[in-house]
């Protein structure tokens, strides 16, 4: 069900406050209002320390990168972009469609499956497909030993764009398939009933009135892609792309030339920017689609056999493809590693991932419902250039911002040693906390978008009924709108928890002494082309991963019920 | 109602600041490292317990760790770097982030050719980027130079990983130093006239691809060779039984070298247990478990090669200063780009 927010204007203060002095007013500033800036100045603050950067050193490989290089990372990082796009729209949107519309054995199953290669970072992806595709991997090895049959062009004239297409593709097109199978969950039957009535076939169903009707939720799912795409380092470093981030780490760190790394930084946000613009657009044609809640919801219909069989087969074999081969690829390694798999080490990794991921989970979600509330409270345009810039974070290569934090860090331990003779030495930069401040200003974007979609869902209504009733805005928050968004919370929180795992450059660079996280580890036996050690802590990401994807799944029906029941 | 819930976000955000900052123990030596090997673990380990100073470690790459300790400045935690490529140490000592590790017993354990002119770094082990080719396609009388390597003969048979591998952009930068910016070029556009594919993928699956039948030679450093020897995977060892070992340029400049180093930041804090952690790790016994467990070169001549690396026997080795493979790194890049080679 859709609730329109009433048209009365947020603008308006509640009466108290418009009556009252400034101290009065002051009150009013109070909290949310301070959540949002602080929010905000923490995300913008470590990248201001990154534009000193600009100004201060020379720029003497630009004109060459600019000559020699542009054009390359361009194509090849709108190249795989738009190729991973594709190909996740291609896996996504055909099996919505199918679950959508049609029953056959193994479907909760499959509802189920599907979702989870998002579990699966795209760089450990990659990792296992080179385990099992390459030479002297599980298929080619089967071959070659049991029938001598030799399939080395099978991988050596696939081009490494097209093996990142592939990997992108594969674990991300859950976000194509999750946003356009809610699409269709809410749509009323009686388009496809009247459709098959004037005696469409369901191929012409699909592509005249399907693909019309659910673009704009598909390409709402290609552009979180697209984004993710944008922002790997792994998968593109893995395969030797040139690609803006690793453009940025070569010019940055290799080349020693900041100012031309800040430059393709500043690029590549540009193309972050164009990409949610998109997405703005596709939101808006959107809105033509709103469906009343009188109306019925589509049924799924029984097919034939056959039918059954070709569906079965599609969904059986993007799960082999996006979940099952990895973690068998996974498996194999661990057995070939078994010995000294288990070390102290890694349980160390363990839990230090979990608790800082909860950690940061927690303070993203604390964050962004205050920012969130903040800004459905009083809406201004300076309320959404607080929101804009938060996404700032998530636009930035993690190792750029890693920088800016540690900037950042250093310039606060000595602030705090000044002000505070007595304070423990170098208290931020010794400890997690940047890595946690990191996590958190990275991911506060998708924390916040899950709260503001929630809010936006539960309207202003009974919120303004409260505040009638003389609740503050507080009370009101953990008294009305608190329950009602909570679900909405929940499965924010299981996403940010989700990204956090899969993430890596931040890890990598801003972790304290002695501490790894699972995705560090791995990292470092890949590094070390040591592949069949990765197995054990790419297998507790996994796993860890599918299991808040299950948990996040169950909250997202709860949430449809509780929303619709209300 | 309000100042409930900020208190309540305000203990909870402390309570993970405080259970993860580290508690600081007496005798300590913080390294950052862009050494990731299981070897180096287990030294740490056997330090600590030897002197009772504990090692602190934080591992990352390289041009990331020398941009962080850049940026801490004087209220740097580091102690020590270590990394690999002279390149990499070249740089950490032109970011002024280094200062000279003064100690005798370091110098007698490393050879002048193996540290910088003014101890800015120490090598800790040395690895050699070798030309590995297909027993069964190429006769090692064939092989000779790494420039034969751009000879039309050998048109589609050279396999490469992309440019973006610090070792070629060494190897290149050697080239560089040894026979000029113009022959370099000229190089890189021969061999990557002769690539049997485009570059990709890491030493290991030029190996692989060799063995497959994909192209007949390639670059690859030696201790990747002892490794995939003795892999847990038993189809990487037969692959690694399938290729030929050749250490070019004997008869002319010797065979491209690299070394891992470690260096002393200018602001340690530990600078004592520091410069005893680097007397421990050059000393023979440490260098005999770094060269037995990751098949690297020792730096101290009196600690005893990995009996594979002893097989191969004594070898010609390049005796350009390290500090020109940092130099020239920059001009390698661009040759790469301009060349074609990925």
């Amino acid at each position: 069900m859709e609730i329109d927010a009433p048209s009365s204007s947020p603008r308006k203060a509640p009466g108290r406050c418009a009556r009252s002095g400034f101290l009065f007013r002051f009150k009013f500033f109070d909290g949310w209002a301070a959540i949002r800036a602080f929010s905000f100045l923490c995300v913008l603050l470590p990248l201001l320390m990154l534009v000193g950067g600009l100004f201060s050193v020379s720029s003497e490989y630009w004109e060459y990168v600019r000559d020699h290089l542009l054009r390359a990372y361009f194509t090849e990082t709108l190249l795989v972009m738009a190729g991973a796009g594709t190909f996740a729209c291609f896996l996504g949107v055909p099996l919505a469609w199918v679950l959508s519309m049609y029953d056959f054995h193994g479907k909760r199953f499959f509802e189920v499956l599907l979702v989870l290669p998002l579990a699966i970072p795209p760089y450990i992806a990659a990792y296992t497909y080179e385990g099992l595709l390459g030479y002297t991997g599980i298929v080619q090895s089967f071959f070659r030993n049991h029938f001598d049959l030799h399939l080395t062009r099978l991988t050596t004239d696939i081009p490494a764009q097209v093996w990142a297409i592939w990997v992108f593709g594969v674990t991300l097109f859950p976000y194509v398939y999750i946003l356009t199978r809610a699409f269709l969950r809410h749509q009323s039957a009686a388009i496809f009933e009247n459709a098959l009535l004037l005696g469409g076939g369901k191929a012409r169903l699909f592509l005249r009135v399907g693909l019309p009707l659910l673009w704009p939720s598909a390409a709402a799912g290609v552009i979180l892609v697209c984004l993710e795409v944008l922002n790997d380092f792994g998968v593109s470093s893995y395969y030797g792309l040139n690609t803006f981030t690793t453009a940025i780490f070569t010019t940055w760190f290799g080349m020693g030339d900041v100012n031309t790394a800040i430059k393709l930084a500043l690029i590549l946000l540009a193309l972050v920017f164009v990409v949610l613009l998109v997405r703005k657009a596709a939101h808006n044609v959107r809105r033509y689609h709103i469906v009343s809640s009188r109306e019925k919801r589509l049924m799924t219909r029984r097919v034939d056999a056959i039918a059954q069989a070709g569906i079965i087969l599609l969904c059986a074999s993007v799960c082999l493809v996006g979940f099952i081969a990895p973690i068998l690829q996974m498996l194999y390694w661990l057995r070939l590693s078994w010995d000294g798999a288990f070390t102290g080490e890694l349980g160390r990794a363990l839990l230090y991932t979990l608790g800082i991921a909860g950690g940061a989970t927690l303070a993203v979600m604390i964050a962004a419902t205050g920012t969130a509330n903040a800004n459905r409270l009083v809406k201004s345009r300076f309320a959404t250039l607080f929101s804009q810039g938060a996404t700032l974070g998530y636009a930035i290569p993690s190792a750029v911002l890693a920088i800016g934090i540690i900037s950042f860090f250093v310039s606060a331990d000595k602030f705090l040693s000044a002000v505070f003779p007595f304070s423990p030495e170098k208290f931020f930069s010794m400890s997690g906390i940047m890595l946690f401040f990191a996590y958190s200003v990275r991911f506060f974007t998708i924390g916040y978008q899950t709260v503001e979609a929630g809010f936006a869902k539960i309207g202003m209504v009974y919120s303004e009924a409260s505040r009638t009733l003389g609740r503050d805005v507080t009370a009101t928050f953990f008294r009305v709108d608190f329950p009602l968004v909570r679900y909405a919370l929940i499965s924010g929180a299981a996403l940010v928890f989700i990204d956090i795992l899969k993430e890596l450059p931040l890890g990598l660079l801003l972790r304290p002494f002695n501490t790894e996280t699972l995705g560090t580890m791995t990292y470092h036996f890949a590094n070390n082309e040591a592949l069949e050690e990765t197995a054990l802590p790419s297998l507790c990401i996994v796993l860890l991963g599918a299991a808040f994807i299950l948990i996040m799944q169950i909250w997202e029906k709860k949430e449809t019920a509780h929303v619709s029941g209300n | 109602m309000f100042k409930n819930f900020l208190c309540a976000t305000i203990s909870l955000l402390a309570f993970f600041g405080f259970a993860f900052s580290v508690s600081a123990a007496d005798e300590v030596v913080n390294v950052y490292s862009a050494r990731h090997y299981e070897s180096d673990k287990e030294l740490y380990a056997l330090f600590q317990k030897e002197t009772g100073i504990k090692v602190n470690v934080v591992s990352a790459n390289a041009p990331e760790l020398i941009e962080r300790i850049k940026r801490e400045g004087v209220a740097t935690e580091a102690d020590l770097f270590i990394t690999v490529d002279g390149g990499v140490l070249y740089s950490a000592k032109s970011a002024d982030i280094l200062q000279p590790i003064v100690s005798s017993l370091v110098l007698q354990n490393v050879p002048a050719a193996l540290r910088d002119k003014d101890n800015a770094w120490v090598g800790l082990t040395t690895r050699a980027r070798i030309i590995v080719y297909s027993k069964e396609r190429v006769k090692p009388e064939q092989l000779s130079t790494y420039e034969d390597l751009a000879a039309p003969e050998w048109k589609d048979k050279v396999v490469a990983r992309p440019s973006s591998s610090l070792y070629d952009q060494s190897l290149l930068a050697s080239l560089i130093e040894l026979n000029g910016l113009e022959k370099a070029s000229a190089w890189v556009k021969g061999v990557a006239a002769n690539f049997a594919r485009p570059p990709k993928g890491n030493d290991r699956s030029q190996a692989k691809d060799i063995v497959a039948g994909v192209g007949d030679v390639a670059l690859m450093n030696t201790y990747y060779i002892g490794q995939m020897l003795n892999s847990k995977d038993p189809e990487e060892v037969k692959a690694a039984q399938n290729i030929g070992l050749f250490f070019p340029n004997q008869k002319t400049t010797g065979t491209h070298i690299n070394v891992s180093g470690v260096a002393l930041t200018r602001h340690a804090k530990n600078k004592d247990n520091a410069i005893k952690f680097v007397e421990f790790l050059t000393g023979a016994p440490a260098q005999e478990r770094l060269s037995a467990s990751n098949y690297e070169f020792p730096v101290n001549p009196i600690a005893k090669k990995h009996p594979l690396l002893e097989s191969w026997g004594a070898f010609k080795a390049q005796t350009i200063d390290f500090s020109t493979l940092g130099a020239n790194n920059a001009k390698a890049i661009q040759l790469f780009a301009e060349g074609g080679w990925k």
